[in-house]
This record gives structure tokens, sequence and C-alpha cells, in this order.
């Protein structure tokens, strides 16, 4: 159904059958979930130069499902319904980042598609569902393929999504982490450019960490993560000594240099992160096994 | 384009641009005196209205997406009981609010104890977190929401 009052086509599909016909017979339209990100960006008129498809009369995109292996999310879920879920269901560090996105009358409309997908910059959850292994649902008019999403934009901010597909779904593997941890600091629309974001997953068995992941998102085109920092804490007994504290920070130094993204009050927050819940860890603090 | 919403119960008809912010048709259009536009990105609260039975930003929802919606303003709110309920509180706190951040706060509480019940500080928090507006300190809209939730259990459970 399109409406055509101001030179501009307002498509609302009901299904997603209807919209990917849509969007194959026009690749170049603004797909419009919550819209939050994209009203905040436009305080200048006419903002929009776009067709633009409205995805909120779409029910299959508002569908959360769980199995035992995985939480399935529809890409038009408001974040306030993700939320809404449970604390037992969704992982905690996923929790903590939809909640650190905005306030609630704003997460009342954002979505979490709308969160992942925004092509200018990488929003809150993107760092902690990376680290989760999280994959999208891609589809087109007779097609779909499932993308991790760390494969959804190349390191200088392009997306692998085709003009004519749409992202209609989001999973998350449900993996028991001892340890899930997520903060940000700042906002990063007011302040982005000292605004940064931690994500952090880890297990341990027997005292040993088995398997850790960290991530630095800021409000940049893509987020720190470094494998050699990653790699050197695994198989490390906790109660790390200072030594192995010092050498984890400089794996992560030289990852933060390489990749360029972060101002240098960013860098030096991330430091003293690292080294805050490095020395946590060798107090027992953050979790009990 | 032309749209239609329920507005505090009644419907309107709006012709407008189809990017036109939902604050400013409510401020210019429907002559809604509790919807102000100020910062234009969610952040001051001035344009919080109930946008289908959600505390919602009316400047960050384009005209298209409120066709059909039903809104309710702090002019249509202020015929509830709950609406009462807030403001006995904030007049046993001996607190007024400015006219900018009013009818954010009372709807943004309202939509507090419509999810919970017995509202913690940290819900109540999060709830105001960025609120910009100078003129209450967030303690005394902690005692408010807590106060409000009190009278709103006492009148439908009979109880403390």
């Amino acid at each position: 159904m399109a409406e055509n009052r101001t030179g501009r086509n307002i498509f609302a599909p009901k299904s997603v059958s209807e919209l990917l016909s849509i969007k194959q017979q026009h690749p170049d339209t603004l797909l419009w979930a919550g819209g939050t990100a994209l009203m905040r960006q436009q305080n200048i008129h006419p903002s929009f130069s776009k067709d633009i498809i409205q995805l909120s009369g779409i029910r299959e995109l508002k569908k959360i499902r769980r199995t035992e292996r995985y939480l399935e999310i529809g890409a038009c879920v408001p974040i306030k319904k993700i939320l809404n879920v449970g604390q037992h269901v969704l992982p905690f560090a996923l929790s903590e980042a939809l909640r650190s996105i905005a306030p609630p009358h704003i997460r009342n409309r954002a979505t979490l598609g709308g969160n992942l997908c925004c092509r200018s910059r990488r929003l809150n959850t993107y760092s902690v569902l990376i680290l989760m292994d999280a994959i999208l649902e891609i589809r087109k008019s007779g097609k779909s393929r499932w993308v991790g999403l760390n494969r959804l934009f190349t390191r200088k901010g392009k997306d692998s999504i085709q003009d004519n597909e749409v992202v209609t779904r989001i999973r998350i593997p449900l993996n028991v982490w001892n340890l899930q941890y997520f903060t940000a600091v700042g906002d990063p629309f007011y302040d982005p450019f000292n605004a940064i974001s931690f994500s952090l997953l880890m297990e341990t068995h027997k005292g040993l960490i088995s398997q850790v992941r960290f991530a630095v998102g800021n409000i940049g085109k893509t987020i720190v993560r470094s494998i050699d920092f990653e790699s050197y804490l695994t198989e490390k007994k906790l109660k790390l000594r200072p030594k192995e504290i010092d050498n984890a920070v400089e794996y992560f130094k030289k990852a933060m240099e390489q990749t360029e993204v972060l101002t240098s009050f960013q860098k030096e927050r991330t430091i003293r992160f690292i080294l805050w819940f490095l020395h946590e860890l060798r107090d027992y603090n953050l979790f009990t096994e | 384009m032309k749209i239609n919403f329920s507005l505090n119960g009644r419907n309107v008809d709006v012709e407008t641009p189809s990017e036109t912010r939902l604050s400013d048709i409510l401020k210019d259009n429907a002559k809604i005196g509790s919807v102000h536009t100020a910062c234009n990105k969610g952040e001051c609260r001035s344009c919080t209205i109930l946008f289908n039975g959600d505390a919602a930003a009316s400047c960050l929802i384009p005209a298209f997406e409120a066709r059909s919606s039903e809104i309710v303003t702090l002019e249509g709110f202020s015929k509830t009981d709950d609406y009462h309920d807030i403001m006995q509180a904030f007049e046993e706190t001996g607190t007024t609010l400015c006219d900018l951040c009013r009818g954010g706060t009372i709807l943004t509480i309202y939509s507090i104890l419509e999810r919970f019940a017995e509202p913690d500080e940290g819900q109540i928090l999060d709830a105001f977190r960025g609120s910009i507006c100078p003129c209450t300190n967030i303690r005394i809209i902690i005692q408010v929401v807590k106060k409000t939730a009190l009278y709103r259990r006492r009148k439908r459970f009979g109880r403390k």
C-alpha cells in the first residue's frame, strides 16, 4: 500500500512477504522501525529524501521465541518488550546493554533491529551481541540467509546488506557464561567523543579461565576487540598475578593502537576498566563459582 | 498526507507532510498546550505523551507513524483518577512543577506505576534518566512516585 501526497511514498506492509516484494520493487527505500535514532539525527527539514517502508504493522517482526539453545528476537520488537521477557531468560549483559540504550520513553519505541542496523554508528547492543555470537536472518524475495553479526559491517563501516534485503530476526545463542558484564560510560548521543561501553563474557572452570571475550564499543563505525588479549587470558588461573595483568593490558593497548577508533580519553577509560576488572577477578569479587 | 488519530478520546484529522514531528502537529494543529517543542531529540521530555498507552517522546514520532494511533496528552490525562493521585502526592511534598516538564514528569510517573505496582528507587531513577529540567529534585520525584503507588494500592486493594 503506498500513499503519495508530498512526493514521497510511505509503504505500510502488513506481512513479511508483502515487505519483501515492496523492497524488491523499490530497493532504494528507507526501512522505518522505531525511527528513534533517525528522528534524533534529523533536525533540519526536509529530512528524508527517500521513500519509506513503515515496519510497525508487521506482526511477524515483533515476535520473540525461545528454545533451549537460543533466543530469537524479531527485528522490530521494541526494547521495552525484550526487557519484559525477564531476567532468567535474557542474558544479563544483553539486558544491561538494552537498558543503557535510552530512558524508557524512548525504549518504548526503539527496536533491536534498528539498534543493530544503524548504518552511521554501532550502538550499545552491537558489541554484546557480537561477543554472544548472534546471527541475523537476512531475507529478500524468495531467499533467506543467516549472517553472523560480526560480518554485518566491514571495518570501515560498510554493511553487507543488499538494497533489496531486510533483516528479519536476530538469533542469540544461550551459552552459559559464569560472568557477564556490560557497562556504558556516558551517553553516546549526548557525549559522542567520551562515551564508551565495555562488554565482557567469561567462563571459568575449576579456578581456570576457560573462555573470555571482551569488546569496547564507542559511537564509531567499529568496535575494539583483541584476540591476543583474549587468548592470553584463556587457561590462566584465577587470582591473576600482577605481571599477567600488565601483559594483558599491553595486548589490549596494541589492539587499540591498531584500530585507531578511540579518542585518547576513551583509551584511558578502557585501560582503567581493564585494570579494574582484572584486579576484581583476582579478589573473586565479581562472581562466585 | 492525511492522518487520523484519536487525541484524548476524540478523533482528529490532520493534513500534514509525512515527516512532520507529532509534537509539532499536537502543538500547532491540535493546539495542545502541554506539549512543547524544545530539543527535538527526545531528551528534554517536554513533549512526552501517552502513545498507544506508553509514554513516548512525540518529537521522535513522524506523522505517518501516528496514523490510527491513540494519543493521550496531559489535558486528557488530567481527567483521570490517576492524575489526581499524582497531584495529591505533589501537593503533600509541597512541590510545583514548571510548565515545561509538567506533562513529561506526570506521564512518566504514570507509566512507571502502570509497569510496577511498587517501583523501587532504581526503577524510578531509570525512568527519569537524562531528565534535564532543574525545577524539581529527583529525590522529591522518588517520594512522589512512592506516595502515588501507595494511594493506588489503597484504592485498588484497600491495603497499605
